[in-house]
């Protein structure tokens, strides 16, 4: 049992990306939805309007929908955990397990739930009813939760002790609350959010556009605009918390998000541009910025990509454009909902000018690239690569046999050797400092 | 076919400590059709469920100790703190899932009547 060379490799991760760039939309929507709908059953309990109510009750139906459409798509995943990445899920899989199992029992709350929103609607009272939609929004954010901490133990893995190849002291909820979860799944749940609003939203920008200017269309738009943009600033801030977790422990991921190739002080920070023989070029330069950014101090140092041996860098061509995409997208959608805000304040309605629905239109599509986008950083720039093509698939055999699983923060390459003992510090220090 | 293809199994289900539940299985079956045939559809639920986790936990005790053939289920399990962490989360997740469960199915069996007297 051996993994075959790099077109295998290539094959399995091409087969995981695409079934997780599907499901990581469905599972956006499957987040934020609920709570857009409730916010409107909630607006339509108050006010008893009947706009509000019809759009809450289709909404629900379109959660239905979407929620069983995910759980094939996520089963399909936690297949493929076993049956792409044996190797890893053979001598790993009792570290993160513990999430995937919450994960469960948050998804069974979620389904029984979605069954009494769905159904009663005529059998419950409007206040018991609303109510039966909260432990939905419980249980999404908590399954978004789960699941990003074993992405994020991948980024930061700790909770376990390697003895001889062997993985011996395994302690799940250190594992579970390792270093990276905080920033990264705040910043998945934020997006999640985003994206189910924008979408909806856009589906009432078209219909506006068409010319259908019923109060339900209006609702439609603006209940889920307005969920969206009011995150849109918060998650900017907190992808800033998140690029600087990126600068302290994963240097070799920034470089390559940022295109940085020689180690430098008071480095400038790249607009656009392609890494062609080891440098970037055609970038637009922002003097001392990345500096300033990543560390608060515009002489700081930045770790180029030239100190990681060739084969062990991300791919700057991939990491480097779509991160530019996630947070020019991010910026973009920032100044949509700065514009409706701005005309909301001057003349109590959205800004009248067609152009204002043509980009609300796009705001969905926009939202889903940002998030694809933002995957692709945190997946295709993640050091370590999780398996490398020479990964027994042996029980006791070492995932990661070419660079160091613990500590791939570690900015010198040459400390990869020693993973047991850097895990096993990580293990304990960190935990002190993670929420939980 | 089993005892042909799956002697080991076999045996354990027919001769070892698999055979109440196995028997235990066929009767809650047979019994399962006869409450069909009689119309009780509250009962028959119980001995359905009754059927199918027989059978399984017979399977299971049946092959002990082995979880497939070569690896025994103390090899493949996890460490003492993963076991605990999983099942004491498995524990905390039961109570969350059985009342909900239980107030979705009271909501839709009760309501049917309801719903008749007083139609919204």
């Amino acid at each position: 049992m051996y993994a075959g060379g790099p077109a295998d490799l290539g094959a399995a991760r091409m087969q995981m990306g695409l079934s997780l760039g599907w499901h990581i939309i469905l599972a956006c929507l499957g987040v934020g939805l609920p709570a857009i709908t409730l916010i409107t059953e909630w607006r339509g309990y108050r006010t008893g309007d009947n706009a509000y109510r019809l759009l809450a009750r289709r909404w629900a139906r379109a959660m239905g929908v979407l929620f069983a459409v995910g759980a094939v798509s996520g089963t399909i995943l936690s297949f493929e955990m076993g049956l792409l990445w044996p190797g890893l899920m053979g001598v790993y899989g009792q570290v993160i397990g513990l999430p995937f199992a919450l994960e469960g029992i948050a998804f069974f709350v979620e389904a029984i739930f979605l069954g009494l929103y769905l159904y009663a609607w005529d059998r419950l009272r409007p206040l018991p009813h609303l109510l039966t939609g909260v432990p939905i929004v419980v249980a999404g954010v908590a399954s978004a939760f789960f699941v990003v901490t074993a992405n994020a133990w991948m980024q930061a893995p700790t909770g376990f002790d390697t003895v001889q190849g062997r993985i011996v002291a395994v302690d799940p909820w250190a594992a579970m609350f390792n270093p990276a979860t905080p920033p990264q799944t705040i910043h998945m749940i934020l997006a999640a959010f985003m994206v189910a609003g924008y979408l909806t939203a856009s589906v009432y920008a078209v219909a506006l556009l068409r010319g259908r200017h019923s109060r339900y269309h209006r609702l439609g738009f603006l209940v889920p605009f307005t969920v969206a943009a009011l995150v849109t600033p918060v998650q900017i801030g907190v992808g800033d918390y998140a690029a600087h977790f990126v600068a302290e422990r994963q240097p070799v991921k920034l470089a390559a998000m940022e295109g940085v190739f020689e180690t430098g002080t008071g480095e400038p920070l790249h607009l656009g541009g392609v890494a062609l023989d080891g440098q970037l070029r055609y970038a637009l330069e922002i003097p001392y910025g990345l500096s300033l950014l990543a560390h608060w101090n515009p002489t700081s140092r930045i770790v180029g990509l030239n100190e990681t041996p060739e084969p062990d860098r991300p791919p700057v061509n991939v990491v480097h454009p779509a991160f530019q995409i996630m947070v020019g997208s991010a910026f973009g959608l920032l100044a949509l909902g700065a514009w409706a805000a701005w005309a909301w304040r001057r003349r109590g309605d959205l800004p009248h000018t067609r152009w204002f629905l043509r980009a609300a239109s796009l705001s969905g599509v926009v939202a889903v690239l940002a998030l694809e986008a933002g995957w692709t950083v945190t997946e295709v720039g993640r050091q370590p690569p999780a398996t490398s093509p020479t990964t027994p698939a042996a029980p006791g055999g070492r995932t990661w046999p070419r660079r160091s699983a613990a500590a791939p923060w570690a900015p010198a390459p040459s400390s990869a050797s020693s993973p047991p003992r850097a895990s096993r510090c990580c293990a304990r220090t960190r935990r002190a400092c993670s929420p939980g | 076919m089993l005892r042909a293809d799956a002697p080991r199994l076999f045996a354990g289900l027919t001769r070892g400590h698999a055979l109440p539940l196995l028997l235990l299985s066929i009767a809650a079956g047979i019994a399962s059709l006869l409450l069909l045939a009689r119309r009780s559809y509250l009962a028959v639920r119980i001995t359905a469920a009754l059927a199918v986790t027989g059978l399984l936990w017979g399977w299971a005790v049946g092959q002990y100790p082995d979880l497939l053939p070569g690896v025994t289920l103390a090899q493949a399990a996890a460490t003492p703190a993963v076991l605990a962490a999983t099942l004491g989360s498995l524990a905390v997740g039961t109570l969350l899932l059985v009342p909900s469960l239980w107030w979705l199915y009271r909501t839709f069996q009760r309501d049917q009547s309801r719903q008749q007297q007083s139609p919204r």
